[in-house]
């Protein structure tokens, strides 16, 4: 009897955990990845526990009932498929249309509260109702207790470390989090069968029949689902601006490519996870300039780097490509040039070239599944330039690739009068994360960096020298620059556009230990996102 | 938003303004890309004039010194209500710390005093355009934002409640 109880506390467990693990991607397209989001999933999936602990504890011992476990088991399971597709209809009843990402926090913080509270809230309430339900129908005497809610404990436990393994490694990069859902849901309803046979007397050959029949079925259910309805297993178009051209959901990330007809110029954009009007990558439907966006100062630099006529470029945070397409085509014909980009999520790089225009090029390497701090600690190879242009969470930048320890390792893999260039991105340069970074760049280095306002941007674009002089933009080579260039190095010339910083050792420098950036940058996104509501009647 | 690359207008060799060397110096200075110092001697110039003012205004906010621009514009039109290079900038720098309200009535301001256009004028009522519309785009945003907030309100309280009671109900016992 206790083997049929502990196979449901198992699967059980695996389902609290497999809902757990999804619920932030399933949030992912709409509030992002960001530590709030995740706190508030794990939070308010704990508290549901815990009042499913004690109601069902109230419930069991009025009733300890098998069949009523397999019943809870069985509207869990319901409520977990209904969750599958709430989420998007939640998420949409929450956020305004055309949301701006500088607007967003309070609706990042609290809308995904409420949204878990919404979706996932109620059938973890359920499942917390199961392990007391599981103790009292599988004792029967006062002794026995201590060793049976210790079996049943532990079998849950080994049931959450399933399903987040499996969750975490496949089920998500498989079947998506809206299959992955689904599976969570057959996973309960499986394990709702050992219910139903340990309440049966003398039926043990049908039931471990039953209990086989639930658990093939389980197992065939994700192939099938793939097989007679793959659109529900297709993923699910997030607040991004823009009209959809595809939508994905990678290992690590929500991803869509958008048509934007509100940029400078209209063009095709990598948005990922929440997106908002921001986004990674950029192909416009025309050309290769971006119109005044980051993308094309990065270029203006590289171009002064490639004055010896050799220039061999790292893109870190390589995106779907919008640097090295125009390396390619404006630097490729002036020296002889490689790039080695470093992405870690491969789906972002398929996308660019099956959606952003990314040519296959000789000249062209890129390393997929590689962190970019794993590459710069690792790597052998030395550059003229190495860009920088990491971020997650559409403004969030990781801290392992921000800190002196990062930098310091860059600066071992440039070339004599190499430089690295970072986008950074911020309310003006005296913005709390644009300082630090700054700051924590020249102290690295040892020496100035220079940090030039992207016009009409919050882009900065901050680079340092590893040896020679640190030329400003006035001084860039402007020979044989093509008409869109050269008016866009004439603003990058502008009085006081670029200056430099010194490095400080009594400002803030970031570290691997310190965890100041995260706090800083989500300090920021509070107060901009404030002051510009407050405003507004 | 952009205030533009241009400093301000105004010649600095007008009387009453620092010596055209330490100006020069200043302005060297900023072409190098030493934005700071030539911040911190602008500053330091107790005898600087309005247009150096001005200039100091416009740098503090090219360095993202936005409440300093604020203050040093704010001092200028204390000092004289029309100067309206001064609002303007004191306008600009309220909106790029995001307080909207306080430049658009800048703005506002400057229009009204530059009735029949200048380039001031022009640049102020250009400037309020595009602010119009960031605020037009922002006020269902405001408005979603507050009903949000009402809503998390009355959730915390409801799961407060609801703990309170399942501690309760816990520490009872059977």
């Amino acid at each position: 009897m206790i083997a049929w109880y502990w196979l449901t506390a198992f699967l059980s467990g695996a389902g609290v955990l497999v809902v757990e693990m999804s619920a932030p991607r399933a949030l992912a397209p709409f509030f992002g990845q960001a530590q709030f989001v995740w706190t508030n999933v794990i939070g308010l999936i704990l508290f549901a526990l815990a009042l499913g602990n004690v109601l069902g504890g109230r419930l069991a011992d009025r009733r300890s009932s098998p069949r009523l476990l397999g019943a809870i088991l069985i509207v869990a399971a319901a409520v977990v498929a209904a969750a599958a597709f709430l989420p998007a209809a939640v998420s949409r009843a929450i956020l305004p249309d055309r949301l701006p990402l500088e607007a967003a926090y309070s609706f990042l913080f609290k809308g995904s509260f409420l949204a878990t509270l919404v979706c996932f809230a109620p059938p973890v309430f359920l499942l917390g109702a199961v392990q007391p339900f599981l103790v009292r129908c599988a004792t029967r005497r006062l002794e026995e207790v201590g060793r049976a809610s210790g079996r049943l404990y532990g079998a849950s436990t080994l049931g959450s470390i399933a399903g987040t393994f499996l969750t975490s490694y496949l089920l998500l990069a498989e079947f998506g989090t809206r299959g992955t859902m689904l599976l969570a849901a057959a996973l309960l309803l499986a394990s709702s069968v050992p219910a139903f046979v340990a309440g049966r007397e003398g039926t043990s050959r049908k039931g471990g029949a039953a209990v086989v029949a639930a658990l093939v079925g389980m197992g065939v259910a994700p192939f099938a689902l793939r097989e007679w309805a793959p659109g529900l297993l297709e993923a699910v178009p997030g607040a991004a601006w823009g009209e959809l051209v595809v939508a994905r959901d990678s290992r690590y990330q929500h991803l869509e490519v958008r048509l934007r007809d509100d940029l400078a110029l209209p063009a095709r954009v990598l948005a990922i996870d929440e997106g908002h009007d921001s986004f990674q990558s950029v192909t416009p439907k025309a050309g290769t300039w971006t119109g005044g966006l980051y993308y094309d100062y990065f270029t203006l630099l590289a171009l002064d780097q490639a004055r010896s006529g050799r220039l061999r470029v790292a893109i870190l945070g390589f995106g779907a490509g919008t640097h090295a397409r125009q390396l390619l085509e404006f630097v490729g014909g002036r020296c002889e040039l490689s790039i080695v980009g470093v992405e870690l999520d491969p789906e972002v790089v398929a996308l660019g070239r099956q959606e952003l225009s990314l040519p296959e090029d000789p000249r062209l390497v890129v390393h997929v599944e590689l962190d970019a701090r794993t590459f710069v600690d690792h790597s052998r190879e030395r550059f003229d330039l190495i860009m920088v242009d990491c971020y997650n969470r559409q403004s969030f930048l990781p801290p392992h690739v921000a800190s002196l320890e990062f930098f310091k390792a860059a600066r071992t893999r440039l070339a004599d009068d190499g430089a690295l260039a970072l986008n950074l991105f911020g309310y003006g340069a005296r913005d709390p994360v644009v300082e630090a970074v700054t700051n924590t760049i020249a102290v690295a280095f040892e020496r100035e960096v220079a940090v030039c306002a992207v016009p009409s941007t919050a882009n900065f674009l901050v680079f340092a020298r590893s040896s020679g002089e640190l030329r400003l933009p006035p001084e860039w080579d402007a020979q044989g620059l093509p008409e869109e260039g050269l008016r866009l190095l004439q603003g990058l010339r502008a009085p006081a556009q670029c200056f430099r910083v010194g490095p400080r050792h009594d400002a803030v420098v970031l570290t691997d230990d310190a965890g100041i950036l995260d706090r800083l940058q989500e300090r920021r996104l509070r107060r901009r996102s404030e002051a510009l509501l407050r405003s507004v009647p | 938003m952009s205030v533009g690359g241009a400093p301000p207008s105004g010649g600095k060799r007008q009387a009453g303004d620092s010596s055209v060397d330490s100006f020069d110096r200043v302005e060297e200075d900023v072409r190098a890309g030493h934005l700071d110092r030539a911040i911190e001697s602008l500053r330091a110039d107790a005898r600087r004039g309005a247009d150096a003012s001005r200039y100091l205004a416009w740098l503090e906010q090219r360095r993202g010194e936005f409440e300093a621009s604020r203050e040093t514009s704010e001092a200028l039109t204390a000092a004289d209500s029309g100067d309206f290079e001064a609002q303007l900038l004191a306008a600009y720098a309220a909106w790029f710390e995001g307080d909207l309200s306080a430049a658009r009535s800048g703005l506002e301001q400057v229009i009204q005093a530059t009735v029949g256009g200048g380039e001031l004028g022009e640049r102020a009522r250009r400037s309020l355009e595009s602010l119009e519309q960031q605020k037009l785009e922002l006020v269902p945003v405001a408005a979603a934002s507050r009903r949000l907030d009402s809503q998390f309100g009355i959730t915390i309280v409801l799961l407060a409640t609801l703990a309170a009671i399942a501690v309760v109900r816990s520490l009872r016992g059977p």
